[in-house]
């Protein structure tokens, strides 16, 4: 993980919109799992055997891209999610050493330390709702538009529900029941609908599968507002603070880290986190990421001769890791 | 017994025929009530004149029963009423009692928690009353579909139930009649879906006609002889056509004569009106009395 940043491009548009502004990218983007508040309770040797379950997984996924590379350096960062959002819990100052210190003992290094709330807005941005402007829902065949968007209803899905029966119109013969449908089967469906907020005392509040959608999209550097990155790291100069807020929404947490943003994604998450990943691919699969900002990466790893897939959904890897033997 | 009126047209005159046949049930001597479940327009208790229930009750009417309340207000037509002739209960009399709809409920689509309070409703009605007369919303409604889901469910198979379908004597409404019984999902057709013998049900239907023109009777004598032969021509016709569509005398359960206290009053005709202040037709409350009698005349409901 030594090789100097790329340079910085930036395009300027011809027709008057603000310049868009391209990113660095590693190759790869490794997540060391994610930790529910709960976890953090339970003390120092549950958080080292959380890093150790992740080191081999996370060893891997390094090992596959530096063989693919064939001798080229692979650039390659780590990054770990926060959840500041749904909960407030413990200080920075208390808990991001004994993470850092954590991962150490399981001879991994974070690179990134990333709040979720950052995921739903940013400093001047509202982040969560930029990315709501990109989701496109795939109507089902024959639909007739009685389901109401994504944008409206907060809930997004893959296909068709099992129809009710036609009970609102009287004196008609009962339906047989009919299964659920999902739009691209491969052969037998699995229907899948998502909440993606709720409102709470008039507060949109985001769901987990929502924002996680969101960060994977910063991770795979696909939004901008503007033409400008919606978050960047930021070194702390200062001590750990002692509320989450007074933390950059990415804080860089080693000087030599490769680029946050990669080409592609690899998380490894306790299997309990299985379902909110589906989610996660259903709200992903149904993002249509502004064209010129979604080339750029593709042109990069094409510059280093490194196919990557057209599908965003695609470039997302997981290893579900449960419990060590 | 369980008694289903219907119709496929409103202004059939359902309500007010049902209203008076449940009036001479009690009278007869049988405990009767009345479930008022036309739901776009439940004015049963303008009817019985009952002042509180014009247009149904404001809560606890079988609208809100249905849909998820717990109660259900119940009203003794012999006290509620406010006509004189028709207060207070005749010696030998059995109850006369209405379950009033709600004040501006309506048609609604009932689930299948609708339809199992709905069976609950009727078991209860049947072990109360030895005749539960369920006045329906006309046509093909969600009424008529919530009681036939109902009465298919096996905890009401052995509770005896009778259709009545209402129909003016005229060429537009025994077509309408047909269609309503034996038309593409009509009674028979949901009938059977929800769960009834196709034909065990046609068994238990008949028609009813109402505001029929006797052509020979004694008070057409003012009529030219053109307009009666006219008449008598128009009534053949009819005939014709009802037994043509199996709406014919044999499918028939009775007839009510036209009365002008019918068209325009809508209210129960006691023996006093007949009798008494004679703005009613005696033969009318005769017919009454007919359709009360074969309602529950096994001999009226065998087997075609």
């Amino acid at each position: 993980m030594t090789a100097a940043h790329e340079a910085i491009e930036v395009t300027v548009s011809e027709t008057g919109e603000p310049p868009l502004r391209s990113l660095p990218f590693a190759h790869l983007s490794v997540e060391l799992g994610h930790l529910y508040m709960e976890d953090y309770e339970l003390g120092p040797d549950h958080l080292r055997d959380h890093f150790r379950r992740v080191r081999p997984w996370a060893d891997a996924a390094i090992r596959q891209i530096t063989d693919a590379l064939r001798g080229r350096t692979p650039r390659v960062s780590t990054c770990f999610l926060v959840d500041d959002y749904f909960t407030a819990f413990g200080e920075p100052s208390e808990i991001v050493p004994k993470l850092i210190e954590a991962a150490d003992q399981a001879g991994l290094q974070i690179d990134y330390l990333v709040r979720e709330s950052a995921c739903a807005r940013g400093r001047d941005l509202e982040l969560a709702r930029m990315v709501e402007s990109l989701l496109v829902d795939e109507p089902p065949p024959g639909t007739n538009g009685d389901r109401p968007p994504a944008r409206e209803s907060g809930w997004l899905c893959n296909g068709e529900r099992s129809p009710r029966s036609s009970l609102s119109t009287a004196m008609r013969a009962s339906q047989a029941w009919r299964p659920a449908r999902q739009n691209a089967a491969n052969r037998h469906s699995i229907f899948v609908d998502v909440e993606l907020w709720a409102e709470e005392g008039g507060e949109r509040v985001w769901s987990c599968p929502y924002l996680a959608a969101v960060w994977h999209l910063l991770r795979l550097g696909l939004l901008r507002d503007k033409g400008a990155p919606v978050v960047e790291p930021e070194i702390l100069r200062t001590p750990w603070p002692d509320a989450w807020s007074e933390l950059p929404g990415v804080t860089q947490l080693s000087q030599r880290a490769m680029p946050f943003t990669a080409y592609r994604t690899f998380s490894v998450l306790a299997p309990r986190f299985l379902q909110i990943e589906t989610a996660v691919m259903t709200i992903l699969s149904q993002i249509a990421v502004d064209a010129a900002v979604a080339r750029i990466p593709l042109r990069r790893a094409a510059d280093e001769q490194l196919a990557l897939p057209d599908d965003i959904v695609e470039r997302i890897e997981h290893v579900f890791a449960g419990r060590a033997w | 017994m369980l008694v289903f009126a219907t119709s496929d047209k409103g202004g059939t005159g359902r309500s007010v025929t049902s209203c008076n046949i449940a009036y001479r049930m009690a009278i007869q001597g049988r405990d009767t009530c009345y479930l008022d479940f036309d739901f776009g327009s439940p004015t049963a208790g303008a009817i019985f004149s009952i002042p509180s229930a014009m247009r149904g009750v404001a809560r606890g009417g079988l609208h809100s029963y249905l849909a998820g309340s717990n109660q259900v207000v119940s009203m003794d037509v012999w006290r509620e009423t406010d006509r004189a002739t028709v207060k207070g209960r005749p010696d030998g009399a059995g109850r006369l009692v209405l379950f009033p709809g709600d004040i501006g409920g309506s048609e609604f689509a009932p689930d299948a928690e609708t339809i199992q309070r709905c069976a609950r409703l009727l078991l209860r009605m049947d072990e109360e009353f030895s005749l539960v007369l369920i006045d329906l919303s006309a046509g093909r409604s969600h009424a008529l579909d919530t009681v036939l889901a109902a009465t298919a469910l096996p905890r009401l198979k052995k509770v005896t139930c009778r259709w009545l379908v209402f129909h003016r004597w005229t060429r537009q409404h025994i077509i309408a009649a047909e269609g309503l019984v034996f038309g593409g999902n009509g009674l028979l057709d949901i009938g059977q879906d929800r769960g009834h013998d196709r034909n065990e049900l046609s068994r238990r239907v008949r028609f009813v006609r109402t505001a029929v023109v006797d052509p020979d009777a004694d008070d057409l004598a003012g009529l030219r002889a053109e307009q009666i032969e006219w008449l008598r021509n128009c009534n053949i016709a009819l005939q014709n056509l009802a037994s043509e569509l199996k709406v014919g005398r044999v499918n028939t359960l009775g007839e009510i004569p036209m009365d002008p206290v019918l068209q325009w009053r809508e209210q129960l005709i006691t023996d006093h009106d007949a009798l008494g202040s004679q703005i009613a037709n005696q033969a009318t409350v005769d017919a009454f009395d007919v359709l009360a009698k074969r309602l529950v005349e096994d001999a009226a409901w065998e087997g075609l």
